[in-house]
């Protein structure tokens, strides 16, 4: 469950005829069964995971799906988007030992590659769903599981594997890409809740130059520097750009000549198109520290990116959707650098029971061709642009008490170019063997947020980033669980 | 039998303490006379019978400090049983092996380490008087898992107990361990632990509840004491974690037991600074010779029914204890060792290098936690006996907590292939 913390600078019509979203809101109030399946037949192992859903209808969600309709979209959200009532089998695959060195793993599953954990530039097979909760920090459930074939050639006397990944195209459109909240719900960007974004640029997920149902495929090197405490992997993955790019109804014809929109609407529609993705990740013990140092790099030589901070500009019109002005492909540099340490002081000043975990992590995107005329927007419908390094600081502490029984945590997000901080502060609990109980609040402080200048309209700006987006949203999440 | 009275004077304070107000229960028996079997040790009669013997044996002599604490403060009872009915054998070509060491290793006093080392115990024959017995007993115990033949695996609980409280939670969990390196029967050395210098691989994940259900450890531990690899699987984010090597000293997450406790002694000889074999003597131990669960139980008690999980401090062992000759030894961390100041460790004298009791002393030198350890047998596709089952039993007697592992499904599997334990086995878990 979930409820707001703050006041919504939303407009909307409102059950009462007053914005929608107050602090005390209860936006989410989700149930999810989950049911593990494991079998052996021989060597053979067989997988299984289903989850049902049930969503409910909070009085929140209600009067933002009345916005919505009102505005023109749908707004059969928690139905169509969270998935109310939704029964899925999730993840189904068989592990097949065909010799000593090679293994099968046929079946609808979960590859994680990288070794991040908040941004995760290698972690690209997968679409994630990020619908229902944007920031939900336990990603197998958010990352959707596809249909692979998932082959490991293992070299043990040079201490490597060859990892080849074949995705034959048989998954459902939504799986393979990343989904938000872009349809007016509590995840939408403020001041957008309850207008439906997408109504004026629904997502195409068979575009000429990104389609789902196409296999894409990628392989990946895994192996031991020889003589020192490095593990690294390179990779390359053919696979679609998962965050999308709006094809502009008004600037169809670009640099990627992709055809008119098939499916028109009003400002354009959103595409995937391929993406060749090469990378490496890495990790270093330095054990006399009792410190671990992880990255990952990944490179994308045409990447797409939207221009047109003012939107579409004529000489006799303008139409003020920042990133309408096109599609663009620059080539970007993704990393991570990061580091995990267990730190004993907190046993002493803390009294924690046991060594707390510290974790940082740097990321950052380098758009290695950008030019000062490209006019590319970091995020579609905000008018600040992208910048040749965008850098965002992270980091984690999670302490330990009462045998683990009690774990608070603290993570820190904070955007170095624009000064946007996210904080998170966490507690686990945990009582005896069936329950557990998670709860987290998200604070964000934003230098800038998007005004609202009418309904599901914003102020034209350029100074709303990435961690910004969620402004006015802070809220308070409480998750018990029961274990059979 | 010298042991710094620092580490004594706690537990001085609380023997005389307990002594005072121990209500002693008159029994029939005189102070010199010879215990029959079967004879139960309790907190009522300890100080009453101490200079009875057993098997020639004082009991005063055979009960450790630790354990005279558990039997005053904590209710533990002791069965006496002969020492006649063995428990433990391990067959002829283990010991042959590791004879066969004496012919070519060497220790040296230098660097500490061992050369020339063949396969099961390095050094099977410690004599009390040399100056090295300690470090040696302690390669006996990084050489230790050679007594559960080339590999094992099972799967066995974790009981987590509030001493005032009682079992607060269980879990389940797997080890599989593959020896690469000094395997009792040939080839001794497996081909990566003979390329690489790998001693052995150890995967440990979890299987019940669900929450923590594979989630697991592997680790890499290599026979020249460099840091072990260690990697941790994380399920709830689906990836593979590095750990660093340098934590081999951290806390088991959630329990009493700290890395190194594991098996008494999970470590390289050279990552302590010192160990002294102060004496041999006889101590009460047991070991076991039957299933430790009841599979079919419905209750905790029926499923552990050698455990008193009803009665406080929940925690105590409902066995027969059996005159054990051991060896002591005083293992010195390193100052920068962050829990430990001192650790007592009684080894099997007739099965070198297997841990029977640990001491464990804090940082102050105060006396924090006890651990059992006892074996089973078992016997392989070929005939042959070897250890098979643990039970680690730690008693943190700071925060009257305890954790418990019945690991007595534990069982060789020569089966078992190098190909069989990578990193990859916490994938598919």
């Amino acid at each position: 469950m979930t409820w707001k913390l703050e006041n919504s600078p939303d407009f909307g019509s409102g059950s009462n005829g007053k914005r929608v979203g107050s602090a005390g809101d209860l936006i989410m109030a989700r149930t999810v069964f989950r049911l593990d399946f494991d079998g052996h037949y021989g060597d053979i192992r067989i997988k299984a995971i289903g989850r049902l859903v049930d969503e409910a209808n909070t009085r929140y969600l209600k009067d933002l799906a009345k916005s919505v309709r009102a505005t023109g979209g749908d707004g059969d959200f928690v139905k169509d988007e969270y998935e109310d009532g939704r029964a899925q089998l999730r993840e189904i695959y068989t592990i097949f030992p065909i010799t000593s060195n090679f293994s099968l793993i046929l079946g609808k599953q979960q590859v994680a590659w990288g070794e991040g954990d908040f941004f995760r530039t290698a972690d690209i097979i997968h679409g994630n769903d990020l619908r229902w909760r944007p920031n939900e920090r336990e990603n197998e459930e958010t990352r959707n599981p596809l249909w692979l074939v998932n082959a490991i050639l293992s070299f043990p006397d040079i201490e490597s594997q060859l990892q080849m990944i074949l995705r034959p195209g048989w998954d459902a459109a939504e799986d393979v890409v990343n989904l938000r909240d872009i349809f007016g719900g509590r995840g939408t960007q403020q001041p957008f809740k309850g207008f439906d974004l997408t109504a004026g640029n629904p997502r195409n997920f068979h575009h000429s130059t990104g389609d789902t149902n196409d296999a894409n495929y990628g392989v990946r090197w895994l192996s031991h520097l020889s003589g020192t405490n490095l593990d690294y992997t390179l990779f390359y993955y053919r696979g679609l750009w998962r965050d999308g790019v709006t094809n502009s109804v008004f600037n169809p014809k670009n640099e990627l000549h992709t055809k008119p929109p098939k499916l028109f609407g009003l400002i354009g529609e959103t595409i995937y198109p391929v993406v060749d993705q090469w990378g490496m990740t890495w990790n270093y013990d330095i054990p006399g520290l009792n410190l671990v140092l992880r990255g990952e790099a990944t490179y994308i030589p045409n990447r797409p990116f939207n221009f047109g901070s003012k939107g579409f500009v004529t000489q006799n019109f303008t139409v003020p959707v920042p990133g309408l002005g096109g599609i663009k492909e620059k080539s970007v540099l993704s990393t991570l650098w990061a580091l995990d340490k267990n730190i004993n002081w907190t046993m002493d000043l803390l009294k924690t029971q046991r060594a707390g975990l510290w974790t940082v992590e740097i990321f950052d995107d380098w758009i290695t061709n950008l030019n000062n005329g490209d006019d590319l927007v970091a995020v579609f419908g905000n008018g600040a642009t992208a910048q040749k390094h965008h850098t965002i600081f992270t980091s984690t502490l999670t302490l330990n008490y009462d045998y683990d029984n009690i774990q608070p945590g603290v993570a820190l997000l904070w955007d170095v170019n624009y000064g946007d901080v996210v904080f998170v502060p966490s507690l686990a609990l945990r009582f005896g063997d069936h329950w557990r109980v998670y709860s987290e609040a998200t604070f964000t402080f934003p230098k800038h947020t998007v005004k609202p200048v009418a309904q599901g309209i914003g102020e034209i700006e350029n100074d709303t980033h990435l961690l910004g987006l969620d402004s006015n949203n802070n809220q308070l999440m409480v998750r018990v669980t029961y274990e059979f | 039998m010298r042991i710094d009275t620092k580490h004594r004077s706690a537990t001085r304070r609380l023997l005389l303490a307990l002594s005072g107000a121990a209500g002693l229960a008159f029994t029939c028996v005189s102070a010199a006379d010879e215990l029959p079997v079967g004879t139960v040790i309790d907190a009522a009669n300890f100080d009453a019978i101490a200079a009875s013997t057993f098997e020639g044996h004082t009991i005063r002599e055979m009960v450790p400090p630790s354990v005279e604490i558990l039997i005053k403060k904590y209710n533990l009872k002791l069965t006496l049983a002969s020492s006649d009915d063995r428990i433990l054998s391990v067959n002829e070509k283990f010991w042959q092996t590791s004879k066969k060491n004496a012919e070519t290793i060497n220790f040296d006093p230098a660097t500490r380490q061992i050369s020339g080392y063949v396969g099961g115990i390095p050094f099977p024959d410690i004599s009390i008087d040399d100056p090295h017995a300690g470090d040696k007993e302690l390669y006996n115990l990084f050489w230790n898992f050679t007594y559960f033949g080339g590999a094992a695996r099972g799967d066995f609980p974790f009981l987590y107990i509030d001493g005032k409280k009682g079992v607060e939670r269980t879990n389940l969990w797997h080890q599989t361990v593959l020896n690469l390196s000094g395997r009792a029967t040939e080839p001794h050395n497996l081909p990566l632990g003979e390329k690489f210098g790998i001693q052995k691989r150890d995967a440990l994940f979890a299987l019940e509840p669900r929450d923590i259900k594979g989630t697991g450890t592997f680790t890499q531990r290599y026979t020249d004491g460099r840091p072990d690899d260690a990697w941790v699987y994380i399920r709830s984010i689906r990836r593979v974690r590095r750990v660093s090597g340098g934590s081999w000293a951290d806390a088991i997450g959630g329990s009493d037991v700290h890395l190194d406790d594991i098996n008494g002694f999970n470590a390289h000889p050279t990552w302590f600074k010192s160990a002294r074999l102060v004496e041999r003597k006889w101590i009460l131990h047991w070991n076991f010779d039957k299933p430790q669960q009841n599979k079919a139980g419905k209750t905790l008690d029926e499923r552990f029914p050698y455990l008193d999980l009803t009665n406080p401090p929940y925690w105590n062992a409902i066995q027969d204890w059996r005159p054990t000759r051991v060896n002591v030894v005083e293992i010195i961390p390193e100052a920068s060792h962050p829990f430990y100041s001192n650790k007592i460790l009684y080894t099997m004298a007739d099965f070198p290098g297997t841990p029977a009791v640990l001491e464990a002393y804090d940082k102050k030198g105060e006396l924090w936690k006890v651990e059992t350890i006892s074996r089973g047998t078992a016997t392989d596709e070929s005939g042959d006996v070897w250890f098979a089952g643990f039970c680690s039993y730690m008693y943190d007697l700071q925060q009257e907590h305890a954790t418990l592992l019945v690991g007595d499904e534990f069982k060789v599997d020569n089966r078992i292939r190098e190909d069989d334990v990578t990193k990859d086995i916490l994938l598919v878990q």
